[in-house]
């Protein structure tokens, strides 16, 4: 969906149009559930938590503003609500520090043998072991998609410390894939 | 989108400034490779989706935050408003000039009545109504095509367009009615309720529009057809930016694309202004690729002209 679309959407929405509220629930609820996931540890609550997100903006509809990122919005507000949730059940198994991957591992397909699968593969990988704020910057920018504004307004922190947090992620990943690559070419002079 | 594209580019140009230049080819192909990581888990079906929306319409309503406001304190204002009107006698002309609402060409409007139903006005659309409106009356004049949300109360809401009427307590429905048009038809189609739809020469000829269904009425007739099922998306396309002609001659066409982008097309092509043509557009274009596609259907040409277009044989 384009922001042009998200936009007029927003617009109707502020003016209580219902349908232009089912229309943004269906173009983003799936990705905002997929997002919320990372932090809580079952589809239940995830789909509770994003709900309860579009609740409210139904709830403040009348002071929405359609230049202002309604994405960010929710995503900020689902990732609160994810953080207060994990604070609340802190005696489950939580996901953000990346800790149980071996969980996540049995979800994805078997790497194939191809090259750049591979590569997106080890970036997975990598990207899992960032410390944790630099991995929620960098995922929310390449992941979701979101531009550094958004992300800035997600996170609560400013648009130059999104900024360093990426560079500080594509510092570290950068390093690996070097790593990698010397490792791939010192093994093929066999 | 090209803001958005923009402004990614933007913030790409100010990360890479912090890599060297050998670096920056890794950095490069890290960050298109990691555009392309979906994350995939958990799935979401469409079934999924429909479920959590109607959980969130319930609870939406349990807790009571739609649109069923306390009437109370606004009746309490209605009064005072309709006592002051009845002692202000020089301030009574001024409440029966009527407020006009015109949508500018190449946008559509949207406006909130005073009773709180909205009504969504095409591009060139004119609306005009009388500061009694939700004291005394909810009559409306209407010169376009509108798509309105009535608020249901007990007030008969009456839009009147060319020569029909339309009479409702609290429906959704659209209208399209041009003064400019040939046989000054109006149509109307109803998304949610029922409507009244009847001659202003012969009111008793009403006939009950119920939702899903269209009805014409055309100049000199004195009876709007029978109401007829159709698809609604064909007729509110236009709420979303969409393009509709449903066989529609090419001077209507014209008409309304005139509007939609405010600019001028001059039809040269006298004997061609009837033909008839049927398109639908879901995606925002612009008007040239449009004229394209009508001169490919029908044979003819068009060129730029100062302020627009010019389309001959």
């Amino acid at each position: 969906m384009s922001a042009e679309q998200i936009r007029i959407w927003v617009q109707k929405i502020s003016e209580s149009d219902r349908e232009a509220f089912d229309n943004l629930f269906r173009c983003l609820y799936p990705r905002l559930v997929r997002f919320a996931f990372k932090y809580v540890t079952d589809k239940a609550s995830a789909g509770d938590i994003v709900q309860n997100a579009f609740i409210a903006l139904w709830q403040k509809r009348v002071e929405l503003d359609p230049q202002k990122s309604v994405k960010a919005y929710l995503y900020q507000t689902v990732r609160n609500r994810s953080l207060n949730y994990i604070r609340d059940h802190s005696y489950k198994t939580v996901r953000l520090e990346s800790l149980n991957d071996s969980n996540l591992k049995s979800e994805e397909k078997v790497a194939p043998p191809d090259e750049s699968d591979q590569l997106m593969d080890l970036l997975k990988e990598w990207t899992r072991k960032l410390p944790h704020r630099q991995r929620e910057a960098f995922e929310l920018s390449r992941f979701e998609g979101l531009d550094h504004d958004e992300v800035a307004s997600v996170m609560g922190v400013s648009p130059n410390t999104v900024n360093n947090h990426i560079v500080a992620a594509l510092n570290y990943l950068r390093d690996r894939y070097d790593r990698y690559q010397k490792e791939k070419n010192e093994m093929s002079y066999d | 989108m090209t803001d958005k594209s923009r402004h990614n580019d933007k913030n790409n140009t100010e990360l890479l400034k912090h890599f060297s230049t050998d670096e920056r080819v890794t950095v490069r192909e890290i960050w298109e490779k990691s555009r392309q990581i979906k994350n995939q888990q958990p799935k979401i079906s469409e079934s999924d989706v429909e479920n959590a929306l109607s959980l969130v319409h319930n609870r939406i309503k349990k807790k009571g935050i739609d649109h069923k406001t306390d009437r109370k304190p606004k009746d309490t204002w209605k009064w005072i408003a309709a006592a002051a009107a009845v002692l202000l006698i020089a301030g009574t002309v001024f409440l029966y000039i009527p407020k006009t609402i015109t949508a500018p060409r190449g946008k559509i409007a949207t406006v909130i009545l005073p009773d709180g139903s909205t009504v969504e006005l095409n591009s060139g659309t004119k609306i005009e109504y009388n500061r009694l409106f939700d004291i005394t009356n909810r009559n409306i004049q209407l010169n376009g095509e509108a798509f309105f949300s009535v608020k249901k109360s007990n007030s008969h809401f009456i839009v009147s367009a060319n020569n029909a009427k339309v009479e409702v307590l609290g429906t959704k429905f659209n209208i399209r009615s041009w003064g400019s048009e040939p046989d000054q038809r109006t149509e109307v189609v109803v998304k949610e309720g029922a409507v009244h739809f009847y001659p202003v020469t012969h009111p008793g000829n009403t006939v009950i529009i119920h939702s899903g269904n269209l009805s014409t009425l055309s100049a000199n007739i004195d009876k709007p057809t029978a109401p007829q099922p159709v698809s609604l998306n064909r007729f509110t396309g236009w709420r979303n930016h969409r393009l509709v002609f449903n066989n529609q001659s090419l001077q209507v066409i014209f008409n309304e694309l005139e509007r939609r982008f405010d600019t001028d097309i001059r039809m040269e092509a006298k004997g061609m202004t009837h033909k008839r043509l049927t398109a639908y557009y879901n995606t925002h274009q612009n008007v040239k690729s449009i004229l394209k596609d009508i001169c490919r259907l029908t044979g003819l040409r068009f060129s730029r002209t100062a302020n627009g277009y010019r389309v001959f044989k």
